[in-house]
């Protein structure tokens, strides 16, 4: 495909999503093409600040993306592409805000300066119109970008960002830092609210919020900082789901479990998947808790299964943890939970198998083995008699199923 | 005086930046910004764009004039 096509394509593929606008300079930095329908004004909010003469440097000498962020927050992804001919380009996405920096932070700056009620309503009415982007999708869009014009896939270190004194200053003045503090501080007394809650909606209020937020600077590297980011949402949710109710230790397994999957993250993908299945999973099982009829020993029960199915508990071991009698749990857990300790055991490691079979990573003879099943014939026997397929099978149809 | 052409906003904003004095912008709805301010020029320009029958101004120090004249024009002219 030609590169005038795949950009179009590209261009129509970020509208899906975002009112995102694409633009095409030449090396000296004037407007050949844009698709914004206020391409005059916006290019002004562009060209205040060293915005330009950042971009017309970095443009001379690189041809990586770079992040662009103005003197109030307003960001832009550029690309500078360099050919033989004269006829390079510069490609620019934005503008948007990041959601740290989001648009109610800047509403509420406006707020300070008292404007007449016309004009404030068209300040904020054009605030309410530009995207807002976590850092993760952003990262994304510069790397699918820049893959459309070059063809060579690049990773999110390979991102530069604009390092402008002037900008850095105007950027991040003390009061608006503050009151971004104080945006990010509120979001996440919600995000923890909604953990203790077990309210299932959180991934909606998640989405508004950038995994990074405005939590500062937590590395020079962009994959560390993301990390680092997730490592303190890890906290904060098995914080708030301790006081939803679930049991400290089982919070606190969870979080060396998560802490680990972070560092064992190789792209920003795992680590967007990881943070979902984490959110979730606290979220989950505080929903549980206080939704559930089932006692608070049964629920310790099924929390110890949950987290060492993969070691296949015995009721013995189940019942030196828990503290509770083997006679008294078996009894009590078939009372609850209508099913034996051991089908309960069973039922929830094939439920396992289908989460690990859908990951194409791991052969079925590795699943069997992970799960602890005695052979995999034994494996395939029993996952045959819930799943009514073999499960070389189910992937096969579940594969289908996802193409 | 007002703006000579809203084009050029970018540019009538780096030389405010250079003014001794300060530069404001005013309205006849009684706004008032000193276009020193980064969020001042950032909604001066949606003004300029999306409110643009506003009757304004431009306000400067004398010693500043010839900085920013390029940019300006008096309202009756042309």
């Amino acid at each position: 495909m030609e590169l005038e096509n795949r950009l179009a394509l590209f261009r129509e593929m970020v509208l899906c999503c975002h009112t995102l606008y694409f633009w095409t300079y030449d090396l000296e930095l004037n407007l050949l093409d844009s698709n914004c329908p206020d391409v005059e004004m916006v290019q002004n909010i562009f060209h205040m600040g060293d915005g330009r003469e950042t971009l017309l440097a970095y443009a001379r000498e690189h041809s990586k993306p770079i992040i662009m962020s103005n003197m109030f927050g307003l960001m832009w992804i550029a690309i500078p592409q360099h050919t033989e001919n004269a006829w390079g380009r510069i490609y620019i996405l934005g503008p948007f805000f990041t959601a740290d920096l989001s648009e109610q932070v800047l509403e509420a700056a406006l707020a300070r300066f008292k404007l007449s009620e016309p004009l404030y309503q068209q300040a904020e009415h054009f605030l309410q119109s530009l995207p807002v982007l976590s850092q993760s999708r952003y990262f994304e869009y510069a790397i699918m970008l820049y893959y459309c014009i070059t063809g060579e896939r690049i990773s999110v270190s390979d991102l530069h960002y604009q390092e402008s004194e002037k900008a850095e200053q105007h950027a991040r003045p003390a009061a608006k830092r503050t009151a971004d503090i104080h945006g990010t501080y509120a979001m996440e007394q919600t995000m923890v609210r909604m953990v203790r809650e077990g309210n299932l909606n959180i991934q909606k209020h998640m989405n508004r919020i950038a995994v990074t937020g405005t939590l500062g600077k937590l590395s020079k590297d962009p994959d560390r900082q993301m990390k680092n980011a997730m490592l303190v949402c890890i906290i904060l949710f098995s914080r708030a789901a301790i006081e939803g109710g679930l049991s400290p230790e089982i919070a606190l397994t969870l979080t060396d479990h998560y802490f680990q999957g972070v560092e064992d993250c190789k792209t920003m993908q795992d680590l967007q998947t990881l943070s979902k299945t984490m959110q979730n999973d606290f979220v989950m099982r505080v929903h549980r808790i206080r939704n559930s009829a089932v006692s608070k020993p049964i629920q310790e029960v099924c929390d110890y299964i949950d987290l060492h199915l993969e070691e296949n508990p015995s009721l013995n071991v189940i019942s030196k943890h828990t503290k509770y009698s083997e006679s008294y749990l078996s009894r009590k857990f078939r009372e609850e939970m209508g099913v034996p300790v051991g089908t309960f055991i069973m039922q929830r490691r094939l439920e396992r198998a289908t989460d690990l079979l859908r990951n194409n990573k791991l052969t079925v003879k590795e699943i069997g083995e992970r799960l602890k099943f005695c052979s995999s014939s034994n494996f395939s026997k029993h996952f045959k008699d819930v799943y009514g397929v073999v499960p070389s099978e189910w992937r096969e149809q579940h594969a289908e199923k996802g193409k | 005086m007002i703006l000579r052409d809203r084009s050029m906003l970018a540019e009538f904003v780096h030389a405010a930046e250079k003014c001794h004095g300060e530069v404001y912008y005013e309205d006849s709805l009684g706004d008032k910004l000193n276009l020193k301010s980064a969020l001042s020029q950032f909604l001066l320009t949606i003004i300029l764009y999306k409110a643009d029958d506003v009757e304004y101004w431009i306000s400067f120090e004398e010693e500043d004039r010839a900085l920013l004249l390029p940019y300006l024009k008096e309202k009756s002219d042309p």
